[in-house]
This record gives structure tokens, C-alpha cells and sequence, in this order.
């Protein structure tokens, strides 16, 4: 019992946090799953991935898989409740008065904090996330001098060229994981 | 018909229409407010277009994926209390049975190798749209000398001084709060 709310608790906190919703909330989702030992930082990744390739927003997805992982069905009711909930309060209280929220100034001085650290989360989550996948033991001359980081490397300029030509999500991925059926590939064959 | 009839026929044609908006928009977001427009503007027309503009600015200036404060709002103004609760369940139940099914048997998919292969090349992808969603808000953001101070205490904070991601964002929606009241009291001298 005491770890379902621990899960309602937790997505709530997620929910409550966020603003501007998707992306901005992985480096919060992350920071909280990895310091309960929910998840590794590389299933982090591979679950942003699977959220992206399933109808749905990522923090009902990421509540749900999680929950389910923790405490099975239970868990994931708990853990979605948690996300929702923030949502469903605050608009409920601010829907009979949303035009006076809209042009309050202590509002929009408050999302002129907010958007700037927003976003400056989610490049901190971005470079953690580099750091993971390209020096996983580390920062040395050794490790950049491998076949392993010249396919990171390849495939990680494959895929800034596609967001670089405004490319959709789904062919991001399907590309990068092309290359690393590819790269799984020959390790098998020639290594 | 009573009014009472009317109400719960209003609540099952939400919780069908946010059905269908949890389970075929991929990306979520901004691909979903679209769809939710399209739906409930357009097509059923429980709001007007003027109000889903308000209703957008209200849910990214509120705690709570977009999306989700989005449906609560419209089910809100279609039909009360009831009807957000109505609204928000459509569109979560779509994606909790997904991601049931994808938790259940993920450690079997996780057991293929090929699919493993797969990952490796994945995670790359994905540092590379969590950079392509970085490159969207910082680009449609306006930015002054006030955003870009707060862009980098944000950035230090979590990147270099390893702060908890809670602490910086309550700091930061007081320091917004602050700078109003600053510029309040100096309009007043």
C-alpha cells in the first residue's frame, strides 16, 4: 500500500512540475525514476522512443509502463492518477475565472521564469542522455577510437540531418534503428 | 428529454470523442491540440475557436502535460465537472491499455536480439529529437536578456551543480513572480 502512494505521490509531484508538457518533463520523469531505481538511464531512452511510437501523451505513457513495472495494475492506475490529477484540480479551480488567469501579470511573470528553465531543462537532459549513450565508462582517448563510437558517431549525424531537414519523429527513429540492426549486424558477422 | 438525460448523453459523446484523440494522436502535445480542435471545435462544436485559443494558453501556463489540461478544460466548458473528469478519462484509457499491453511483454521484445540491435541505434535517435524539441521551444520563444540569465542558472544548476529538477522549477516561477513585482514597484516610483 504504502508503495502505491509512494507512486501516486511521485507522479503527482511529475504532473505538477511540469509545464509546457512532453519533452519538457523527461529530464523531472528521469531524475525521478532513475533515483528510485524504477529505470536505468538507457531504458529511459528506449522508453521515450516506445512513447513516441504510441498514441498517447509521454507522461500517460511513462506513468502507466512505470506503474505497471513497480507494482502491476494497482501500480500503473496509481501512478497515471498521480499525473492526471494535478491537471484535472488546477483546471477545475481556474476554469470559472480563466480570462482574468489569462491577463493576471503575476501569471505570465511566473511563465517568464518558468519557459526559460523549461527549456534549459530539457538541454541538461539532452547532454545526461549524450554522456550515457557516447561515455559510458567515462571520459578517455581509448574510448573515441573504437568501431562501436564511429557507428554512434555515423548514426547520430544521419539523425541531426534529418532534424536538420525538419524530418518527422518517426523517421528519426526508424533510421536509427536501421543503423543499429545494421551495426548488430556485422558485429555478428565480422567480430 | 430532462436535463439530467441530456447531461449524461453529453458526458458519453466527450468520453468518445477524447477516446478517439488518446488513441490516434502519436507525439502528443502540440500534434494533439490539432486533433482536439478539429473534434471538439469543428466538428462538435462545444466550443468556439476564440475559446480554444484561451483554453491552450491557459494549459501551458498550468502544471500538467498540454494535452491533459487541454481535455480537462473542453470537457469543463462542455459539461461541467463531469464532463473534465469525462474528458480526461477518454483520453488517458486509449494509452493505459497500450502501454499495459507494451509493459507486460517488454522483457520478451527486450530478448530478441535483433530488436536489441535496434535500441542501441534508438537511443541515439532519441538524444536527437530531444534536441529537435529543444531547437522548437527555444526558437518560438522570445527571448531577452531576462530569459537568457534564467536559461543559464537553470542550466548550471542541473547540469553542473547537479540541483534536484523541482527545486529549480518552483525557484524559477518565483523569480518570474519577483521580477513582476520589481517592475510593479519601480511603475509606481
Amino acid at each position: 500500500m504504502t508503495e502505491l502512494l509512494y507512486l501516486l505521490w511521485t507522479f503527482f509531484k511529475i504532473g505538477a512540475c511540469t509545464f509546457g508538457g512532453g519533452y519538457a518533463m523527461v529530464e523531472l520523469v528521469k531524475e525521478q525514476v532513475t533515483a528510485n531505481g524504477w529505470m536505468e538511464m538507457q531504458e529511459v531512452l528506449d522508453f521515450i522512443a516506445i512513447s513516441e511510437s504510441t498514441p498517447g501523451p509521454i507522461a500517460i505513457n511513462m506513468a502507466t509502463y512505470v506503474g505497471f513495472n513497480v507494482a502491476g495494475l494497482p501500480g500503473a492506475f496509481m501512478a497515471t492518477a498521480g499525473v492526471v490529477l494535478p491537471s484535472l484540480i488546477v483546471i477545475m479551480i481556474i476554469a470559472r475565472f480563466y480570462k482574468k488567469f489569462i491577463v493576471n501579470s503575476y501569471v505570465a511573470g511566473a511563465m517568464r521564469g518558468l519557459r526559460p528553465a523549461a527549456i534549459a531543462l530539457i538541454a541538461a537532459a539532452m547532454i545526461s542522455f549524450a554522456a550515457e549513450v557516447f561515455l559510458p565508462v567515462g571520459f578517455s582517448v581509448g574510448n573515441f577510437l573504437t568501431f562501436e563510437m564511429l557507428f554512434s558517431v555515423i548514426t547520430l549525424g544521419l539523425c541531426l540531418f534529418l532534424v536538420y531537414k525538419k524530418a518527422k519523429p518517426h523517421y528519426i527513429l526508424l533510421l536509427s534503428a536501421m543503423c543499429g540492426l545494421l551495426w548488430g549486424s556485422i558485429q555478428n558477422i565480422f567480430m | 428529454m430532462s436535463e439530467k438525460s441530456n447531461k449524461l448523453g453529453a458526458c458519453l459523446q466527450l468520453f468518445w470523442s477524447f477516446f478517439k484523440i488518446g488513441a490516434l494522436t502519436f507525439g502528443g502535445g502540440a500534434a494533439m491540440i490539432s486533433f482536439i480542435s478539429a473534434e471538439t471545435v469543428d466538428k462538435k462544436k462545444w466550443i468556439t475557436d476564440e475559446e480554444m485559443l484561451d483554453i491552450v494558453t491557459v494549459a501551458e501556463s498550468t502544471p500538467g502535460p498540454i494535452a491533459i489540461n487541454t481535455a480537462t478544460f473542453v470537457g469543463y466548458r462542455a459539461a461541467g465537472v463531469l464532463g473534465s473528469v469525462v474528458a480526461t478519462l477518454g483520453t488517458v484509457v486509449p494509452p493505459f491499455i497500450i502501454m499495459l499491453f507494451i509493459a507486460a511483454f517488454f522483457d520478451f521484445f527486450k530478448s530478441i536480439e535483433a530488436i536489441n540491435y535496434m535500441f542501441t541505434g534508438v537511443r541515439i535517435g532519441v538524444i536527437a529529437l530531444i534536441l529537435k524539441a529543444f531547437l522548437k521551444m527555444f526558437s518560438s520563444c522570445k527571448k531577452d536578456a531576462f530569459f537568457y540569465v534564467m536559461f543559464a542558472l537553470a542550466f548550471c544548476a542541473v547540469a553542473v551543480f547537479g540541483a534536484g529538477t523541482i527545486p529549480v522549477i518552483i525557484s524559477a516561477g518565483l523569480i518570474g513572480v519577483g521580477s513582476v513585482l520589481v517592475s510593479l514597484r519601480r511603475a509606481k516610483k
